[in-house]
């Protein structure tokens, strides 16, 4: 259990620092926003206590947000995946006995991107939804939103090929 | 009673996502206001400090770069020096100047983090507050203007630069007298900004060089902020839309300038009993 605890931390600490540092800087188009870290949200065991990954998205989003000087929009957006997490999880899986371990790998490509691709885009429309706090930009939050999904849910695939290959 | 309880516990994940949902909510929207009192910014000492260990790096990267940078505003400041000026009429009294007074001085510092991606971009300079750094000041690099600073700490400070929704900065022609109001819109990159409220009767040309006006307070008037690209006007409407090409470039900044103006509170002080008045 302890174990278990030291490497959610480690992966915690690893996407956190990836996004601030390497992400946040790759500056590409003028609307490119890939935000990786939401993977950590996404891949908590489907049996974690609700009150936890609320817990585990509002120290996230937090830190994103220090980081990024964004006010408030990262914990918000990450407190709601969390959130909604275990009804997009019924939408894939009946039982949640094989979804202890989340990966490309347990539940197979089309359940998990179908999982992922909603969870994402929620996420991102909130996000950028609150970023631009203001109903007339509509169309500029729905652009940045179309454009980032496919961009992190590629880096999402990507890491789900190297990193989680042999733990499955 | 019983029920009701069983009722409320039975949601409680939903109240604690509420909760805490609420509190971020008041982070966004302390965030969006102009005078913000900030809870999350990264003008705190923690990632202040692991910004500007990050920065170094970077820093040493891009040390050629900078140095042509340098250079040539060098080069620009030597040419405008007193000495670089023939003196043409001979008086030769040490005298005190009454004339003029300093109304302007410079601190120099460096970004240690900015986005330029993003619908409200954030800058972050390694000077704050024990280097005589305050809210509201004006900061610029050698190309032009970069924005006004938001927070402080003790020893750094987080900027709100032109390509920031919320930014509104006073601009005008350097041909002519006409002015208009400086923003960022929502489709534009972070190489290009909008100038609005020019009257029909200006003259317009492309290139054009937009700068900055006393009218700011905060900025000496004519440091450059962009170049005209193109320009439109309603037939139904009086006002010209005109979009520019900013002459900083936010993806490629490192040393700027944070302008203190010594007369800005006389001025305020001033201009606010005026509106008292009225």
């Amino acid at each position: 259990m302890r174990t278990d605890m030291l490497k959610w931390i480690g992966r915690f600490a690893f996407l956190a620092l990836f996004q601030v540092f390497i992400l946040n800087n790759i500056q590409l188009f003028g609307y490119l926003n890939p935000y990786l870290y939401v993977l950590f949200i996404l891949i908590l065991p489907a049996d974690t206590n609700r009150f936890y990954s609320l817990l585990w998205a509002f120290a996230l989003g937090w830190t994103i947000d220090i980081a990024e000087n964004s006010g408030g929009i990262h914990l918000s957006a990450t407190l709601t995946l969390a959130f909604i997490r275990p009804y997009l999880l019924r939408l894939v899986s009946s039982s949640n006995k094989e979804l202890d371990r989340i990966s490309l790998w347990t539940l197979g490509p089309s359940r998990f991107f179908t999982y992922v691709t909603v969870g994402v885009f929620i996420h991102h429309c909130w996000l950028f939804g609150l970023e631009a706090f203001s109903v007339r930009e509509v169309v500029s939050i729905m652009t940045r939103t179309l454009v980032s999904v496919p961009i992190t849910l590629l880096m999402i695939y990507i890491v789900q090929l190297f990193v989680y290959r042999e733990e499955a | 009673m019983q029920n009701l309880l069983q009722w409320l516990w039975r949601r409680r994940i939903m109240f604690a996502f509420i909760a805490l949902q609420v509190v971020a909510i008041t982070f966004v929207v302390r965030a969006n206001s102009y005078h913000r009192t900030a809870v999350v910014t990264s003008a705190n000492e923690v990632t202040g400090g692991l910004m500007e260990r990050y920065s170094s790096i970077r820093d040493f990267i891009n040390l050629n770069e900078t140095n042509k940078n340098l250079a040539a505003e060098n080069a620009a400041l030597r040419s405008a020096l007193k000495s670089s000026y023939f003196q043409i009429y001979a008086d030769h009294d040490s005298i005190i100047d009454t004339l003029y007074q300093q109304q302007y001085t410079y601190i120099d510092a460096e970004v240690i983090n900015n986005s330029i991606h993003k619908r409200n971009n954030y800058i972050t300079l390694n000077r704050g507050r024990i280097h005589g750094l305050e809210e509201d000041m004006a900061v610029i690099n050698g190309f032009g203007a970069v924005g006004v600073i938001a927070d402080v700490s003790d020893h750094y400070a987080s900027v709100i630069p032109i390509i920031h929704g919320k930014s509104r900065l006073p601009g005008k022609f350097q041909n002519s007298s006409f002015f208009g109001s400086i923003s960022w819109p929502s489709a534009a990159n972070y190489r290009e900004a909008r100038l609005s409220d020019i009257p029909r009767q200006a003259t317009i040309r492309k290139g054009d060089t937009i700068v900055t006006d006393t009218r700011s307070a905060l900025y000496p008037s004519g440091i450059p902020i962009g170049i005209v690209d193109t320009f439109y006007i309603e037939p139904q409407d009086q006002f010209y839309e005109v979009e520019l090409n900013l002459t900083v470039d936010f993806a490629a900044l490192q040393k700027v300038y944070v302008i203190k103006n010594l007369l800005k509170g006389e001025r305020l002080l001033l201009e606010s009993e005026q509106e008292d008045e009225d």
